[in-house]
């Protein structure tokens, strides 16, 4: 089963990507910011990192340029899941090393398409 | 202007300071109610819509196709719509801030009471530019969009 660590500061929006993510067989883990999610993937590698961008404590930018950081995780799909939609944003996001842009609301079958993709591209 | 009218004039101003205070502090009690309302809500709509869910799922083999083909684009149909509170709690949260920083102003504004006209003036002159530098910082801290307009699903973009 492959695992995917999901990154929000905002819990109600944990428990769509749980549910929506799971029925696709998934295995999540949850982390509620960026220094959360860091110690989880110290200790774990996971097959997909999808990370919100505002929270706090660490913001998901940072979050990426640290994964990326950790020779476990160079090639690891990381999806920016964000309500920023703006292309200045979404530039950094590709300068640090997201491998993709999902802007919230997220549609349940396009999530699990993208994560589909992008774990059999990996 | 002879003493009298500057009593006058920083008497309005207060005045005018003290209804601007009062309304901004509703403002935030009323905003931080709406969250708490939200916060139960959004629980308990989440809670119904899983126990929902779960109970769909007891019976999905013995549902047809057809009930199946209604009730699954209404279940994603629900999940986005379901995310509302992140979208509406970030935007409360800046709504917050910014009442914060007004109150922050007018309270630094409501100790001119009492001065001269002269004084008044100066102090407004710098409460003036204490004002454009907050707007810079709060515009420094909320150089995130949040664009959404309503609660259709966003764009993808893979790099």
């Amino acid at each position: 089963m492959k695992t995917v660590l999901a990154v929000d500061d905002s819990r109600s929006l944990r428990q769509m990507v749980v549910f929506s993510l799971k029925t696709a067989g998934y295995q999540i883990t949850e982390a509620e910011d960026g220094v959360d999610a860091l110690a989880l993937a110290e200790k774990q590698v996971f097959d997909v990192v999808l990370t919100d961008q505002n929270m706090p404590r660490m913001d998901g930018l940072t979050l990426i340029q640290n994964l990326r950081a950790l020779p476990t995780y160079e090639k690891t799909p990381i999806l920016m899941l964000t309500t920023e939609a703006g292309d200045e944003m979404k530039a950094k996001g590709r300068a640090v090393g997201a491998t993709g842009w999902l802007v919230k609301p997220f549609d349940p079958d396009r999530l699990i398409a993208v994560v589909n993709k992008v774990t059999n591209q990996a | 202007m002879n003493h009298s009218d500057e009593l006058s004039i920083c008497t309005e101003l207060n005045g005018f300071l003290q209804s601007v205070d009062t309304h901004v502090l509703e403002a935030m009690a009323d905003l931080k109610q709406i969250n708490l309302i939200l916060d139960e809500a959004v629980v308990a709509l989440n809670s119904s819509f899983f126990s929902i869910h779960d109970s769909l799922e007891m019976y999905r083999n013995s549902l047809g196709d057809e009930a199946l083909n209604h009730i699954n684009p209404a279940v994603n149909q629900a999940i986005t719509a379901l995310q509302f509170h992140d979208l509406t709690t970030q935007l409360s949260s800046r709504l917050l801030k910014r009442l914060n920083c007004m109150s922050d102003i007018v309270k630094s504004a409501q100790s001119m009471q009492n001065n001269k006209t002269d004084i008044c003036i100066d102090k407004l002159i710098r409460l003036n530019s204490q004002a454009s530098e907050l707007n810079k910082s709060l515009h420094k801290k909320f150089n995130q969009s949040l664009n959404q307009q309503h609660m259709e699903s966003g764009d993808v973009e893979l790099f």
